[in-house]
């Protein structure tokens, strides 16, 4: 099926906006030519281009939708307060529901604040941290996703020497670097931010090796350092109360947008007690932060999280889909494997660091009508069945056909 | 140690290697030295042996083809200047109304010698290259059947040459034909629309090409070239 009103709206976009599309669906963004660039409709764990075409999508929203698109039963919870309203001048009581469900169910957490975007709430979090420390270092790790501020973005324009002055970078996983880092800059260390696992993009994700979180959980400790865990993209995909549970650790101030709101713009910062006096000092607002929509779809998201245990059923997904691709390749000779956790697999083939053959496999998988993408991890959505995944695979396995017959 | 270039520098720089690039894609050895650009010391910049510009008249003449070389060496040397003058004006056309398959060659060749200058000497785009050094990007224009390569080499920084199909780069550019590329290289392509449309295709270690794809754009502003 040809792209053609698609690219007809490229065009008109391209008129009005800069780039086109930007972010990581922007055209230099590199997705190979047969995916699409606009959406017209989505349901459940299928969605259907401005062309008509209809995919089966590995990406949900790039993470943002966990029970499949227009779930009805946040739909409901979203129609309901239609009737009420999104944004007053005063938050809606839905905003202290929501605290107090966040609060119930995240362990460590003892208050809640909200925001559109998983940025907003990670350059927050840093702040609190600051504020609550008087230091200023922030660790991250490398190559890891925090978000669209200066501090932390993975483009180049726009940026200051100064907006990084203050930030240190060290290797996933090597406690090593990170405990050294720490002496060196002992008393003026702030907060490391890190996402559960290493899920950076073009590269294959990292899991902690063992031992990992409690390291660096005693080292924060040690040295008075924040442990702020970015759970922005894997937050409801490991475990219904948080991803530390998950790699069982805790954490003093944790960040969750995407899957919290099914699709609605939400984000959420959790914090510890001892945090809570410092979270009252740093600025907090937005144009439509108490939107009560996005507050009635995250409670929704949550329930139907905890009553069906949507992680364990994406994580089982995964596991069946991962073992399964993986075994298609291996018949086919290709070493292929899904890096990370089952329910948001990143793919990788060894020895195809410059990413070649990944993009000929999803360019071949676009054209079997999956969305598969080539170099950020792929999301399980809990639409999607055993059967769809089966019939997923069947398409997979062309695609690694027309894959071999091109290497 | 990498030498940062000051903006107007870096930009004159860019401009006096992308014509000397051209000429050495369309023109004989001979032809192509008399433009072989030097900096000299008090400022100036030199085309081949005796012809030399202060940066404003270079400027001006590469804009408005009206700039007035240094006359000392004219007076010294006057048939290598001239020689370097007409060689000069020849690039000039070719960058104005080439069309023909080696002057679009000539003109994707000078467009890759300006950006090799950013890559090596404009602060953002030398950084953003440190890690990237073990790496290639390799273009190639369909209908020409011609393939470059943008590489590093310790002493020479970040530099362009002509491959062929055969090297494997790290990442790849690919020109749906000659068209397509000299208008990229003309800056007279949107890269986006290009991309979407296919005359662009971009292939292999993504986050390269996004740095390539910046410093590209930044020397696309910034190095004069004639008016087409």
């Amino acid at each position: 099926m040809k792209r053609v009103q698609s690219n007809l709206l490229f065009e008109r976009a391209s008129q009005v906006i800069p780039t086109g599309i930007y972010g990581h669906v922007a055209p230099g963004a590199g997705l190979p030519l047969d995916f699409p660039h606009f959406c017209a409709s989505g349901h459940g764990a299928r969605f259907i281009d401005v062309d008509g075409k209809e995919w089966m999508d590995f990406m949900c929203g790039f993470g943002a939708v966990l029970h499949g698109y227009q779930n009805p039963d946040i739909e409901r919870a979203v129609q309901n307060q239609r009737q009420y309203g999104a944004v007053f001048n005063q938050p809606h009581s839905l905003m202290v529901q929501l605290a107090e469900k966040l609060v119930d169910r995240v362990d460590f957490a003892e208050w809640a604040v909200f925001a559109k975007n998983g940025s907003d709430l990670t350059t927050w979090a840093i702040r609190v941290a600051r504020e609550k420390t008087e230091k200023e270092y922030i660790i991250k790790a490398r190559g890891a996703y925090h978000g669209v501020d200066a501090w932390c973005d993975p483009g180049m324009g726009g940026r200051i020497a100064s907006d990084r002055e203050h930030i240190i970078e060290f290797d996933w996983n090597n406690i090593e670097q990170l405990e050294s880092m720490l002496d060196d800059y002992a008393k003026n260390v702030a907060a490391i931010i890190l996402t559960p696992y290493h899920h950076a993009s073009f590269a294959p994700s990292e899991l902690p090796v063992d031992g990992f979180w409690k390291k660096v959980e005693s080292l924060c400790e040690k040295h008075e350092v924040t442990l702020i865990l970015d759970d922005v993209r894997c937050g409801w995909r490991l475990d219904d109360s948080g991803s530390h549970k998950y790699f069982d650790f805790i954490p003093d101030l944790s960040i969750y947008s995407k899957a919290l709101g099914n699709g609605y713009a939400i984000s959420a910062c959790l914090g510890s007690e001892k945090f809570r006096s410092a979270a009252s000092e740093v600025f907090l607002t937005g144009s439509c932060w108490n939107d009560a929509y996005s507050m009635a779809a995250a409670l929704a998201s949550l329930e139907k999280s905890a009553h069906k245990n949507v992680a364990e059923s994406v994580l089982e997904k995964g596991r069946f889909f991962c073992a399964n691709i993986e075994d298609l390749a291996r018949n086919y000779g290709i070493d292929f494997s899904m890096t990370g956790v089952p329910s948001m697999p990143y793919p990788w083939i060894k020895g195809d660091d410059n990413l070649y053959q990944i993009q000929t496999f999803c360019k071949f998988a676009a054209q079997e009508g999956l969305f598969f993408h080539p170099y950020h991890n792929w999301f399980i959505s809990d639409a999607l069945s055993i059967d769809d995944l089966e019939q997923a695979l069947v398409l997979a396995k062309k695609a690694f056909g027309k894959l071999v017959e091109n290497i | 140690m990498k030498q940062f270039l000051p903006r107007n520098k870096l930009a004159i720089w860019a401009a006096a290697r992308s014509i000397y690039g051209c000429a050495l894609e369309c023109m004989s050895t001979r032809h192509a030295n008399s433009l072989q650009p030097k900096f000299q010391p008090i400022g100036r910049i030199s085309l081949g042996p005796a012809l030399s510009f202060y940066p404003t008249s270079f400027r001006k003449l590469i804009e408005g083809g009206i700039g007035l070389p240094k006359l000392d060496g004219v007076f010294f040397s006057p048939l290598n200047s001239f020689f370097s003058l007409i060689n000069l004006a020849k690039v000039g056309k070719t960058f104005r109304s080439g069309f023909r398959d080696h002057e679009i060659s000539g003109i994707f060749q000078g467009s890759l010698e300006a950006i090799c200058v950013y890559m090596n000497h404009h602060p953002i785009a030398a950084k953003a290259f440190e890690s990237e050094e073990t790496h290639s990007i390799a273009f190639r224009i369909h209908g020409l059947d011609k393939w470059w390569l943008i590489e590093n080499d310790k002493c020479k920084g970040w530099y362009s040459r002509p491959s062929n199909s055969q090297f494997v780069a790290s990442a790849s550019l690919t020109f749906k034909n000659p068209h397509a590329a000299r208008s990229a290289s003309l800056g007279q392509l949107n890269n986006w629309l290009g991309i979407t449309r296919g005359e662009i295709i971009l292939s292999g270690r993504i986050p390269l090409l996004d740095k390539f794809g910046y410093v590209a754009r930044i020397a696309q502003r910034e190095v004069p070239r004639p008016p087409s």
